[in-house]
């Protein structure tokens, strides 16, 4: 459908034959029968000095081919500042200041986990700098590349994508430009090799000094280092959905993002997650060829005699009192020297000397020895003390992540050899590198750690499970006083709340708009400019330097991210005028815990890791559904999974937790408080009772007992147990003492009566 | 604020004190040759104490103001408000030793009294009205918002009508739902009329044509009912007989049961819908009502501690000076 309405699209312009196309230099290559193929659908634009061509935001999916002439390429709105409430350092009464801004709770300011880019990408051969967002650029280039490839139609993602013009590009000179339709890019240009050699080739001379060094990592890499990589990089192009590199392949390449996104996900006993999505100057690859991380743990004889330390290429001195910064102590060791030995990594082992003022033996594999390499997970005793050498978690020298194309990507790749000369040759590079990679191990272990929890159904994942840290109102405190939406407007300095307390229902709690942190943040697979990313604390965040085009919000399955104008503050020489901004909860990372839970007055706000906040409540039950009314089956998006024992069942996943809700065992109130209510029953067991201990308490209640009985869920038996109360528990009108239930049973005891609905769960 | 068993700290340790106080002021009161009197040196150290534990009260919220402060959780500062607050009417009762007083003092103590009550009613429905909420508004909105709420229902009562009745003959004045927290922005201008030109045409055709036909009978039904009592309840403030009619869930279904049974089945689906948007009015009704009083305690208690500050202020200096 998509690919129909591009074709029959009216460009405007000047039409311009086959004839006058073969005659241009860079398209002499193509045969001119191909143009006559695709008629209207490239034509010639003319521009003169201080013309708009296109708007940033503005929606667009055709391709510019500059012919001649220069243009400006700029981004108007990167100061469109969204940021939490700073305090200001410069006052005549700093102290006093200090001490206000320390009791309102305002934070240091706080640079790390902040954005580290340096450049702006943008969908055209150059990068914005980020202080002063403009660049020019000349015939022979090509703007608006990924907003058209992407608006074809993607066999394999289903649908076209589109994006909006993430720059404003003027006319500098009088400019003669082609205006093409994506389907000339992708099946005339990209088909010709030679066009797509002169780009390749033109991006090699022009463009891979420039986006290279708006990497901040490489940004210190000489202009010789450079200029040898410019011939031996290759440059690769991937179509939608496409793997690029699989968890844990052997690493033999890094790579420079430089056109298109790139999902980044790890597998994990849940499921995939997504930790970020790459665009444009951004790299991968990097983690299995760094050079590996090793540790050193001590063991003593005695308990608490122990000591761990990392392990790097650069020697660590290992004794009972190191001098120096690289130093391993074993202080509790007497028959260790001072300085008794030194440990260095050496490819995939570690290399151990033993130093001259080292007095005692060292024994390795039961013999003494005085120079040898050790594997990870072998030991050396040094006195009375066991050095364990430990393996990196994550493997190095392999893929710690999968990664996948979103839609048609080109990559800059680095071979591993290159890639080793460069770290090698250039230490603040590999210092660089290793910090990066150092928060992406960290990033990783904290996932391992949340992840590696209860596996609950696809309803659940899909819902509320889809968070990470999930915001959640308990409806029986709350008063709905607001306090957590004022302190979210107090916290942004935009004074627009992030919180909007409506949302999904589940029991009794509320799961206000407000961010998830999903596994998969889908809504950071379309920002043209990059703003949108995740945190290494998994957080979302959007730069400064969003252009308010919405398709974040757009894209956010839970309308957490709204479009906001702000005005401009704080720049001088710059008119105030309102800016479009994309917004979204922060959880106040700035501070030591969120705002809205701090704020609430009634603790009726948490902020909960859904997977086992949520397992307590549902402990890990199946939704698997054998007959689905027709009425959720409707609303409900189903994905037919054939289970094991070829019956018909499916997993359905569920677009509102309200349609879980009759799946569960309940009961529903016949007579007694509030008839028609239903009351959930709780896994393992539900007790019922007059005493305030009970699950469900009839406090009024005088013929019932404090402890009454009992419903207790055993292997998809639910089974009612009488605590041996005065007045007895009645089913069916008979007074049992236990009894399998079934659905439909009448339960009586007190005064309640209550109907026993067993739900659908297996 | 609930008061459950994490209550219990607060509840011992201001019944400790408490009774410290008490024995403090019978030990005061029995050997004071005249009685207790609020200006003898023990009068004033339950003043003072009083006064400052007052003073603590209403900088809850500033606490409030200032969401990330350090000094404890706005919840840990409620607690102290309540239990505190509580106490300290006990010792202004010490400090003026059990007497009314006259003038300035008597509004004092009545304004105190009042201050302390609408408080402990304040919590007694804090505990009370939200689990109540949950249970009976299902379809809980924000509480500023159910205006508009009401509105977009009316407007979708209206369109769903005309599916069967053609044109109605009312016309929804334009409302621009705006969302909390910003406008989303994924069109231009330009688009968006394009938008608004396509859904112009549609409600057109609806009101030319009945998209459901069940006869100019059933539609006379349906349309005489609609405009009498079915629409009437879709404002803001219902029309009194309306009110009645929809007051509760079971009328609700009773009135639709009713109108099931005399309209063609082709209208049910019409009719099940206006039942949905009926409730839901009524559920917003009801959630409006609750809401009122569950804040409505605080247009007396937080006035009255204002006012009462300051009148306290005034007590102290006027007390100590003459």
């Amino acid at each position: 459908m998509a690919k129909d309405a591009i074709l029959e699209a009216d460009l405007g312009g000047i039409p311009i034959s086959p004839d006058e196309l073969a005659a241009i230099p860079d398209f002499s290559a193509i045969r001119k029968e191909i143009w006559s193929k695709f008629p209207g659908a490239i034509t010639k634009k003319i521009y003169k000095p201080g013309e708009i061509i296109m708007r940033e935001g503005e929606s667009g999916t055709t391709a510019f081919y500059l012919l001649s002439g220069t243009v400006d390429i700029y981004i108007n709105s990167p100061i469109a500042s969204a940021k939490s409430k700073q305090g200001k350092s410069k006052s005549l009464f700093q102290g006093i200041t200090k001490i206000t801004s320390y009791l309102k709770g305002i934070p240091e300011r706080n640079e790390k986990g902040r954005a580290v880019r340096s450049h702006i990408p943008i969908d055209a051969s150059v990068d914005l700098p980020m202080d002063n967002p403009i660049a020019t650029i000349g015939p022979g280039e090509l703007i608006g590349e990924l907003a058209a490839l992407a608006a074809l139609k993607q066999d394999r993602l289903k649908r076209p994508k589109f994006y909006p013009r993430s720059a404003t590009v003027r006319a500098k000179t009088d400019v003669e430009m082609l205006e093409m339709l994506p389907n000339i890019l992708n099946n005339v240009l990209y088909n010709a090799p030679a066009f797509k050699d002169k780009l390749n080739k033109n991006y090699r001379t022009r463009a891979l000094d420039a986006h290279f060094r708006s990497v901040p990592v490489f940004r210190d890499v000489s202009q010789d280092f450079l200029d040898k990589l410019r011939d031996r990089v290759e440059l690769v192009d991937v179509v939608p959905g496409q793997v690029i590199c699989k968890q844990g392949d052997v690493a033999d390449a890094f790579y420079l993002v430089r056109l298109g996104f790139v999902k980044v996900a790890q597998d994990f006993p849940g499921g995939e997650f997504v930790l970020t999505y790459l665009s444009r100057g951004s790299y991968f690859g990097e983690m299995g060829l760094l050079p590996p991380v090793f540790r050193v743990r001590a063991k003593g004889i005695e308990p608490g005699q122990t000591a761990e330390g990392a392990l790097t290429s650069e020697p660590l001195t290992c004794g009972r009192a190191p001098d120096g910064e690289r130093g391993f102590a074993v202080s509790w060791d007497d028959y260790i020297s001072r300085e008794h030995f030194q440990m260095a990594a050496e490819g995939r082992q570690v290399r151990v000397t033993h130093l001259s003022s080292g007095k005692n033996p060292i024994l390795f594999r039961m013999k003494p020895a005085d120079r040898f390499l050790i594997s990870p997970g072998e030991t050396f005793v040094v006195g009375n003390t066991t050095f364990e050498i430990l393996e990196d978690p994550f493997l190095t020298g392999k893929r710690t992540a999968t990664c996948t194309s979103m839609d048609f990507v080109q990559l800059v790749k680095i071979k591993a050899g290159d890639f080793a000369a460069m770290l090698a040759e250039f230490p603040s590079v590999n210092a660089s590198i290793t910090e990066v990679a150092r928060a992406r191990r960290q990033m990783d272990m904290q996932l391992l750690n949340r992840v590696q929890t209860v596996s609950l159904n696809d309803f659940l994942k899909q819902e509320l499970m889809q968070g990470q840290n999930l915001l959640l109102i308990d409806l029986t405190k709350c008063t709905r006083c607001d306090e957590c939406v004022k302190a979210c407007v107090s916290t942004h300095t935009d004074s627009v709340t992030r919180l909007i307390r409506d949302g999904l229902r589940f029991d009794k709690y509320l799961a206000p708009t407000s961010c998830r942190a999903c596994m998969d943040p889908l809504c950071m697979t379309r920002c043209p400019v990059g703003s949108i990313r995740r945190k290494e604390s998994l957080d979302i965040v959007i730069e400064d330097w969003c252009i308010g085009c919405g398709n974040c919000a757009n894209d956010c399955p839970y309308g957490n991210i709204n479009v906001v104008e702000l005005v401009n503050q704080g720049v001088k020489g710059q008119k105030a005028e309102p800016k479009p901004k994309a917004v979204v909860c922060d959880l106040c990372t700035e501070y030591a815990e969120p705002n809205c839970v701090r704020a609430c007055p009634h603790d009726a706000a948490l902020r909960v890791e859904p997977k086992s906040f949520f397992a307590q409540e549902l402990a890990g039950l199946q939704l698997a559904v054998p007959n689905l009314p027709a009425s959720i089956a409707q609303q409900a998006p189903a994905e037919a999974i054939a289970t094991p024992g070829g019956g018909n069942m499916e997993t359905r996943i569920y677009s509102n937790a309200s349609d879980l809700m009759p799946l569960l065992p309940q009961l529903k109130m016949v007579e007694g408080p509030r008839p028609g209510s239903t009351l959930q029953l709780r896994i393992p067991a539900t007790t019922f009772g007059r005493g305030a201990e009970n699950d469900y308490r009839f406090a009024g209640d005088t013929q019932l007992s404090r402890n009454h009985c009992r419903i207790v869920m055993d292997n998809k038996r639910f089974t009612l147990t009488d605590n041996g109360s005065t007045n007895g528990t009645f089913v069916n009108g008979n007074q049992v003492t236990e009894i399998e239930l079934r659905s439909g049973d009448l339960i009586e005891f007190g005064e309640v009566k209550l109907e026993f609905q067993s739900g659908q769960i297996q | 604020m609930i008061v459950d068993r994490g209550q219990l700290h607060w509840i011992y340790a201001t019944t400790a004190i408490a009774m410290a106080s008490t024995a403090v002021y019978l030990v005061y009161a029995v050997m004071s040759a005249n009685g207790p009197r609020a200006g003898s040196a023990m009068g004033l150290v339950f003043g003072f104490a009083g006064t400052g534990v007052i003073i603590f009260e209403c900088l809850l919220s500033l606490r409030k103001k200032y969401p990330a402060s350090p000094v404890g959780r706005v919840s840990l500062w409620l607690r102290a408000h309540v239990w505190l607050g509580l106490l300290s009417f006990m010792l202004i009762l010490f400090h003026s030793g059990f007497h009314w007083g006259r003038g300035l003092a008597s509004l004092l103590m009545w304004l105190f009294a009042i201050i302390t009550i609408s408080g402990v009613v304040g919590v007694a429905l804090q505990n009370y009205i939200p689990t109540r909420m949950m249970e009976l508004v299902r379809r809980e909105t924000i509480y500023a918002q159910i205006p508009h709420a009401i509105i977009e229902l009316r407007r979708e009562a209206d369109e769903r009508t005309e599916f069967v009745t053609a044109d109605l003959g009312v016309e929804e004045t334009d409302v621009e739902f705006q969302r909390a927290g910003g406008v989303k922005q994924y069109f231009d201008p330009s688009q968006k009329a394009g938008a608004a030109e396509k859904l112009a045409v549609f409600v057109e055709q609806r009101r030319k044509t009945r998209q459901i036909d069940v006869g100019d009978e059933g539609a006379g039904i349906l349309r005489s009912h609609y405009l009498q009592e079915i629409r009437p309840y879709l404002f803001q403030k219902p029309q009194p007989l309306s009110g009645k009619l929809f007051q509760t869930e079971q009328s609700v279904r009773a009135y639709f049961n009713f109108l099931r049974t005399i309209m063609p089945v082709a209208s049910h689906s019409v009719l099940n819908d206006l039942e949905s948007i009926c409730e839901e009015r009524r559920q917003l009704g009801v959630q409006a009502r609750l809401h009122h009083l569950l804040h409505g305690w605080l247009y007396l208690h937080v006035p009255l501690s204002m006012a009462f500050l300051v009148l306290t202020l005034i007590h102290a200096v006027v007390s100590l000076r003459y």
